[in-house]
């Protein structure tokens, strides 16, 4: 029986977020207010408002119980969109019924994903963490994306009408927009019907940037051992300074096949060793779980850099550790900030262990590096240590510290070879007015 | 959801006839609905907002705390209901929730005269604006935002429901103002017609309701006249006294403190009565015989107030005797309470009750009354308002009369009495506490002897018992010698605690008898309990109660205080409203010092970025000073070309290169290093002190 109610209760979304309108609130506020003192009916009249709002609510109540619509619902959506920005598109929505329909209102209803939760779990308090009911789906839901209710115009039958959609996506990743909800409130204004139609689709929700400062970031073009020979017409690869007799190891495509023919043995060719700058984009992804905003600061912070440093000139290799190890490289026409970006919205967290992987990958490609920005979530031992054999190499470095808000600014460098200057400590929630100060 | 015009100033003239409060709620409404034909609008931030429902909210705190302290409105001048009883607590209540639309008009006003439609949720709530742990939430996300118009037209009609009044107007114009607000915001995919319906059948299944809540609330006061009739046993009843002859033991109560006594001097009265009785039927004391056609006439007879309306009047004093004082402060037990009076109470005054009844044996009772009862009585020795004596003041029941009449013989009470009136109440007291001791666990007769009661038992075989044997049998044994006497219960006064003060426990309950004296025309205290009997009383303490007796201490002085009448009232409402004060100003000084320290420190990486902090401007300012300072349109060479007839030549030479040095700080991508910055600062001064022309 109970089952049966509550898929009755479930079907009827009656529990839907934004079943009641404002005015359905301020009624039942009224109705609720009004029931402590109703309970004396000789000494005030609230027994009345109580009364007559139970009235309301009841006949809304019966009222949205009843609410069809045969409707076509199609969006147009962005392919980009970047988390904290509000994005516009524009949804059709189709009568196919026999009713014209007014007074309609759509909402997006965002699909939950498994992680929200456990994302959203760790931006609670460690007590809060605990609690069983302390964790709602749906909050974490609502924290992905915000959507308001938008009016729909009349809709005659077989007519369609335009709206045009706000959305404001919460956090970086990828936005599952799974069903449309249109709404009908009861003839009284106090709750809302739905009807949820199915159309999944998804936005990428690039992260969040920062404006940042110019970042005087010095150092000397360094040398690219063998050149990068996809660095197609922008590069000095082409440039072949001699010919020279084949030697055991070198690549087929530097053999000069015409001389080969006309000497009648392998001749390569000699390139001038290429020197340009490359700068190293380190994002730490080594934390706990609770310091989840601490992270997406340092996220935003990546791409920020990653949009901002020059690239038509340089090369930037973004580095961190998700799943493996990644070294993703930009610049002189080898990729776009674009994917720089869609690469950092779907970064994720790896735990508080295995910085030794981080470590390992950033001084592998150490000595190609012309300087280092490296943005870490926690400024201990192994990550100075890195931080001090970076600038051991003879590399620029410039450390980011992201930390949890309310922290102060002031950290220790430990390191004796850094500049105080150069180590940056940036605070969850303030990180725009942090940089302010960065030089 | 905002209003439709004048739905709101309806509303409070709506409430201003239900709560009587016209000349309040039509100034109100006056000038809220001006605000749709005044087009002047105030520039009121949300931290102004904030501030002002932090205002209004400290009000309401003021007022409750007030309304709780001393029983009144805070905003009206006289007491809450005139003494409500049980129904008190709810007459401070809806007073109090009346109110809420003059306390919240300041903020309503300054919403209708800015420029704001909505407010944000965090104007309102300590909770939304600290929730960032509770429920975070991505920061672009727009808030929650209130109508608060909508949200005060609910207050509004919340509080006009906050009356007695009985008029079948009140619902059809409360579901008719409801349907007005719902208007606006109704569903546009019904008809019109739809809407009217629906608000139809819902204003039907409200009065159902109404109705319904009315049947329900009969039912529930009989259930709950029943259960208290149960519950309410172990109170002196003014109509019997069922004794504990015979029982095994007798439980006189706790340590509780019934009563406390102020008096004037140091003798308070030894006894104060509840009631007596002038019928026994062993084990059983009570006013007439059940049944009795007489019994029926003993009915509560109302006492009319005196103009002051707290001073009852129970009789006339005699002239020659001398009037004593007493304060008596108890707490009352339910809507009606049984007043402990001295014999010969005559005039009650500072008694804050809503009713006073009395009957002729001695019973006062206080209706509709404060929590505490505190009042002074007037009293003389005797009491002449009991009811004169009567037939049954020397009835002695079948039961009893054998053995009393023997011991009256063996006693030689009716010869004495012959010779004088005052010689058997002499001997009977002697008897009594020659030969008889105070017993909590008196003997009782052995079970299957019926000719044995247990007063006979008491009186010639165990000789041992309680205050409730000595007074049955004193005043069988005074009627037995032909004085008129009735059996008292009330409690004794026994117990100092500082001067002039007496502590009454409910352990100090008794019994004892009032005889009637022809000379004087008088009924007189007569107890032949041994005097010991207050040491075996007191061994009954439990080692907690002078704990106990602290926080019933506290209890009273904060009960006092409430009621108005402690001299600590005056002064703590006055501390309460200095504290109030100070959290305000507090609160201002916070937000203003906030407000300066928030300025540079938000903006000021955004200054030194674009460079507005450059040392520069101070000449513009020295020179804005004498009306020379540059215009929004001018460059600052520009200026300096208007104002070069005021400066010198070396003025001039160093002022051309402080500005290039300044625009490079303002506008040069790379910006300037710290060397330059510097020396941007030094020039200035350097500047500054040349002399001028």
């Amino acid at each position: 029986m109970m089952r049966r109610i509550k898929s009755w209760i479930s079907r009827r979304m009656i529990l839907e977020k934004g079943r009641l309108t404002p005015t359905g609130w301020l009624v039942a506020g009224c109705c609720g207010f009004s029931a402590i003192p109703g309970l004396d009916l000789e000494s005030s009249l609230a027994h009345q408002v109580f009364a007559l709002t139970v009235g309301l609510g009841t006949i809304a109540l019966l009222h949205s119980l009843w609410f069809r619509a045969r409707l076509d619902v199609q969006r147009a959506l962005p392919r980009f969109v970047t988390a904290g920005e509000p994005f516009h598109y524009w949804m059709e929505i189709r009568n196919l019924g026999h009713r014209i329909l007014r007074g309609l209102e759509v909402i997006e209803r965002p699909a939950p994903s498994p992680k929200d939760v456990d994302e959203w779990t760790g931006l609670l308090k460690p007590s809060r963490r605990a609690r069983s009911f302390g964790v709602s789906k749906s909050r974490a839901v609502r924290a992905r994306a915000y959507c308001r209710f938008h009016e729909v115009g009349d809709l005659p039958i077989g007519g369609a009408a335009s709206v045009r959609m706000e959305m404001i996506p919460g956090k970086r990743g990828v936005l599952d927009l799974e069903a449309v909800a249109v709404a009908r409130r009861d003839a009284l204004g106090l709750l809302r019907s739905f009807r949820l139609f199915r159309n999944p689709q998804r936005v990428v929700v690039l992260p969040k940037r920062y404006w940042l400062p110019d970042l005087a970031l010095p150092g000397k073009e360094a040398y690219q051992h063998g050149g990068i020979t996809q660095a197609g017409s922008i590069g000095r690869a082409e440039e072949f300074v001699s010919l020279r007799d084949y030697r055991r190891g070198d690549p087929m495509r530097h053999i000069h096949w015409r001389s080969w023919a006309r000497r009648g043995e392998p001749i390569v060719k000699e390139f001038e060793d290429d020197f340009f700058v490359r700068h190293g984009l380190v994002l730490d992804t080594f934390d706990t779980p609770e310091h989840q905003d601490v992270f997406e600061e340092a996220v935003s912070l990546a791409a920020s850099f990653a949009c901002q440093i020059r690239t038509q000139d340089s090369l930037l290799d973004l580095m961190f550790v998700g799943a493996e190890a990644y070294r993703f490289t930009t610049g002189r026409g080898l990729a776009h900030a674009d994917q720089m970006l869609e690469i950092l919205a779907s970064a994720e967290p790896s735990g508080d262990s295995g910085f030794d992987s981080l470590a390992t990958l950033v001084l592998r490609y150490a000595s190609t590096l012309t300087g280092c920005i490296l943005v870490f979530l926690k400024w201990d031992s192994p990550r100075m240590e890195l931080t001090r054999r970076l600038i051991v190499m003879g590399l620029p470095v410039r450390v980011i510290l992201c930390r949890p808000s309310g922290e102060p600014r002031q950290v220790d460098p430990g390191v004796t070879l850094l500049d105080p200057a150069h180590l940056i400590v940036v605070r969850a929630g303030s990180v725009q007015e942090d940089l302010g100060v960065m030089r | 959801m905002n209003l439709p015009p004048f739905c709101l100033g309806a509303a409070l003239l709506f409430w201003g006839w239900t709560c009587n409060w016209m000349q309040a709620a039509v100034p109100l409404a006056l000038l809220l609905e001006s605000a749709r034909f005044v087009p002047t609008r105030w520039e009121f931030t949300t931290q102004d907002f904030h501030r002002i429902w932090t205002f209004c909210v400290l009000i309401v705190l003021a007022a409750a705390l007030f309304s709780v302290s001393t029983g009144r409105s805070m905003l009206d001048s006289g007491e809450v209901g005139s003494g409500g009883g049980s129904g008190v607590a709810t007459a401070y209540a809806i007073r109090f929730f009346q109110w809420w639309p003059m306390i919240f008009a300041p903020f309503v006003l300054a919403f209708f005269f800015s420029r704001q439609r909505y407010l944000p949720l965090s104007v309102f709530s300590w909770l939304v604006r600290n929730s960032a742990d509770l429920f975070p939430r991505p920061r672009t996300f727009p808030g929650r935002q209130v109508a608060p118009d909508a949200v005060y037209f609910g207050l509004v009609l919340g509080a006009a429901a906050m009356t007695s009044l009985k008029s079948p107007f009140f619902l059809p114009l409360l579901a008719l103002l409801t349907g007005w607000a719902l208007w606006a915001s109704r569903s546009r995919s019904v008809p019109r017609w739809v809407f009217v319906l629906m608000l139809l059948g819902a204003c039907f299944i409200g009065a159902a309701g109404v109705q319904g809540m009315r049947q329900l609330q009969a039912w529930v006061s009989r259930f709950d006249d029943l259960l208290m009739q149960r519950l309410s046993g172990g109170r002196f009843d003014p109509l019997e006294s069922r004794t504990q002859l015979g029982a095994i033991a007798l439980h006189k109560g706790s340590s509780r403190i019934a009563l406390r006594l102020f008096t004037t001097n140091a003798m308070p009265p030894e006894l104060v009565r509840s009631a007596s009785y002038d019928t026994f039927s062993s084990p059983v004391w009570m006013l007439g015989t059940r049944g009795d056609k007489d019994r029926e006439h003993i009915k509560w007879l109302p006492l009319s107030a005196e103009q002051d309306g707290m001073t009852w009047v129970l009789g006339k004093e005699g002239d020659s005797l001398e009037r004593n004082f007493v304060r008596i402060a108890q707490f009352a037990s339910g809507s009606r309470t049984l007043l402990s009076l001295p014999l010969g109470a005559l005039v009650l005054s500072n008694l804050n009750a809503q009713k006073v009844s009395w009957t002729r044996y001695g019973a006062v009772r206080a209706e509709d009354s404060d929590q505490l009862l505190d009042f002074v009585v007037s009293y003389q020795a005797g009491s002449n308002v009991d009811r004169e004596p009567t037939a049954r003041d020397l009835h002695i029941s079948q039961d009893e009369r054998p053995h009393i009449e023997a011991l009256a013989a063996r006693l030689q009470l009716a010869q004495r009495r012959a010779v004088s009136f005052r010689d058997p109440l002499r001997v009977v007291r002697g008897h009594f506490l020659s030969s008889f001791k105070y017993s909590l666990r008196p003997e009782i007769p052995p079970g299957g002897n019926l000719r044995r009661t247990p007063l006979f038992h008491f009186l010639e075989i165990s000789k041992e018992g309680h205050c409730e044997y000595f007074a049955t049998a004193s005043c069988l044994l005074l009627r037995a010698a032909g004085i008129h006497a009735r059996y008292v219960t009330g409690y004794s006064v026994q117990e100092a605690a500082g001067a002039n003060q007496y502590l009454v426990r409910h352990r100090h309950a008794h019994a004892w008898v009032i005889y009637w004296s022809p000379e004087e025309r008088r009924w007189f205290d007569f107890d032949t309990t041994p005097p010991d009997w207050v040491r075996s009383e007191n061994q009954q303490a439990a080692v907690w109660e002078p704990a106990l007796d602290v926080f019933s201490r506290l209890w009273f002085e904060f009960s006092l205080w409430r009621a108005g009448r402690s001299e600590l009232a005056r002064g703590l409402t006055m501390a309460l409203m200095v504290i109030l004060a100070g959290f305000l100003v507090r609160l201002f000084i916070k937000a203003r010092r906030q407000k300066r320290s928030v300025l540079p420190g938000d903006l000021g990486w955004q200054r030194r970025m674009l460079g507005l902090d450059s040392e520069y401007y101070r000449i513009e300012s020295s020179f804005a000073k004498q009306g020379l300072g540059r215009r929004v349109e001018e460059t600052a060479f520009s200026w300096a070309k208007r104002i070069q007839a005021r400066l010198t030549a070396d003025q001039q030479k160093s002022l051309h290169e402080i500005q290039e040095l300044h625009y490079r700080l303002r506008f040069d991508p790379a910006g300037v290093s710290e060397v330059q910055r510097k020396e941007l600062a030094e020039r200035v001064q350097r500047w500054m002190s040349l002399p001028a022309r």
